[in-house]
């Protein structure tokens, strides 16, 4: 056994169903992976209802044990939890991680957007067990699978997390602005074709990772118009990596803008990047119904 | 008294074309490795890709495993799954466990490589 990541929800911003995104997919975000035994949900974006429905088509029943980890609380996070199967089962438990104890931010918001001035179904009516836990302030060990979490550059804050399980590492990063942690943010924004390097405590939590899944929302040429929107270029992302000895890269969080060719475009530029610094990365945009194995 | 219709083509019914029924079906265009080129029509159901007499999708190249990937469907996607086969699923070029084809995906299963096209208008037998 080792970690399956699974691709539910792959868009920023809103849903974008329609002709233009149906090769990579128009839910908002949300990543499953299953390391050994232990289930994660990373995020619940639109993307979050078609795991539910999957689930049940797997299993038979919609009952499960999960631990759900929220980037941050921004709707298309959070926006697929209440059309999510398993949070209406007797039988489920999830647990829903704050960074420590005191966290309870994204629990309360589950809450929040429950209300029924937003929703039929209350959050104290849901089925489940839904339990508020936490991650140490720092790393945690959930039967032999280890989480870990970084602060991000989002409006609002935001989590990168790293999950390890038996040697293999995998990191899902989305809405982070990395452009701005830049420690030659300046230059490499004059010249994007300079390698851009990342402050040292950002590649130690990415290095050596099998599975780098990281917002790679903008182009370099679209970035200089949307400077603090919250989200990376992509070749940023190629740069660190590259840095960071990651051995693939799923660029995610694609622009509600960007049809799949557009985003065929900019995965195209990456892969350029990649071979005019004689890197070694796979880089590939992140795509609804994919499945991965890291074993 | 003017007619209207003088001008109109009256078709005689017994002489109406009646088109052969045409229908929706996925294929795999297989365009490299042993057996390359031909149209493969994937019926609905569970399909065994590999090398095994046991396959349904049958390819004879020592680099394809004996049961290498499984191809099915789940409402209205076709997935295809490895194996735990020698040589992986590549689609589009990146090794994957298990995908939801899409309109133009490159499978490659060993040397065989397969392009996937949903819908493609067939003609009934």
């Amino acid at each position: 056994m080792g970690i399956y990541v699974t691709f539910w929800g792959v868009r920023g911003s809103i849903p974008t169903p329609g002709h233009a995104t149906q090769r990579y997919g128009g839910n908002t975000a949300c990543i499953e992976v299953l390391a050994g035994e232990e289930l994660f949900i990373l995020d619940g974006g639109s993307g979050l209802r078609s795991l539910g429905q999957d689930i049940v088509h797997r299993q038979g029943h919609p009952s499960i044990k999960a631990h759900l980890l929220f980037s941050h609380s921004h709707w298309d996070h959070i926006q697929g939890f209440p059309f999510f199967i398993p949070a209406y089962s007797g039988d489920s438990v999830m647990k829903i991680y704050g960074t420590n104890a005191d966290d309870r931010k994204i629990f309360e918001l589950l809450h929040g957007q429950m209300q029924d001035r937003y929703f039929p179904v209350q959050f104290s009516d849901l089925g489940s067990h839904i339990q508020p836990d936490h991650l140490n302030n720092g790393q945690k060990d959930i039967n032999g699978v280890v989480v870990d979490f970084f602060n991000t550059h989002h409006p609002g804050g935001s989590l990168a997390y790293s999950i390890s399980y038996k040697g293999k590492k995998v990191i899902y990063s989305t809405d982070n602005e990395l452009d701005m942690l830049l420690l030659n943010r300046d230059e490499s924004l004059e010249d994007p074709s300079i390698p851009r390097r990342a402050p040292q405590d950002l590649l130690d939590f990415f290095k050596g990772a099998d599975l780098v899944i990281a917002d790679g929302q903008y182009t370099d040429k679209e970035y200089p118009s949307k400077i603090n929107w919250g989200h990376a270029r992509a070749n940023t992302l190629v740069d660190v990596c590259l840095e960071a000895q990651v051995k693939n890269l799923a660029v995610t969080h694609h622009d509600p803008m960007h049809s799949d060719d557009v985003v065929d475009k900019k995965i195209q530029e990456c892969r350029e990047r990649v071979v005019r610094f004689n890197g070694n990365l796979t880089v590939f945009g992140a795509r609804e119904g994919i499945t991965l194995k890291y074993a | 008294m003017h007619d209207d219709f003088e001008n109109t083509v009256r078709l005689n019914p017994s002489k109406t074309f009646t088109p052969r029924p045409v229908e929706r079906r996925d294929v795999f265009m297989h365009i490299k490795g042993p057996g390359a080129p031909q149209t493969i029509v994937i019926e609905r159901g569970e399909h065994i890709i590999g090398r095994s007499t046991e396959a349904s999708l049958r390819f004879l190249s020592s680099r394809v495993s004996r049961k290498h990937a499984k191809l099915f469907t789940k409402e209205t996607d076709t997935y295809c799954m490895d194996l735990e086969s020698h040589n992986g699923l590549l689609l589009n070029g990146i090794k994957v466990h298990s995908v939801a084809l899409r309109d133009g995906d490159t499978l490659q299963i060993g040397d065989i490589v397969l392009i996937y096209h949903q819908g493609v208008q067939w003609a009934s037998m």
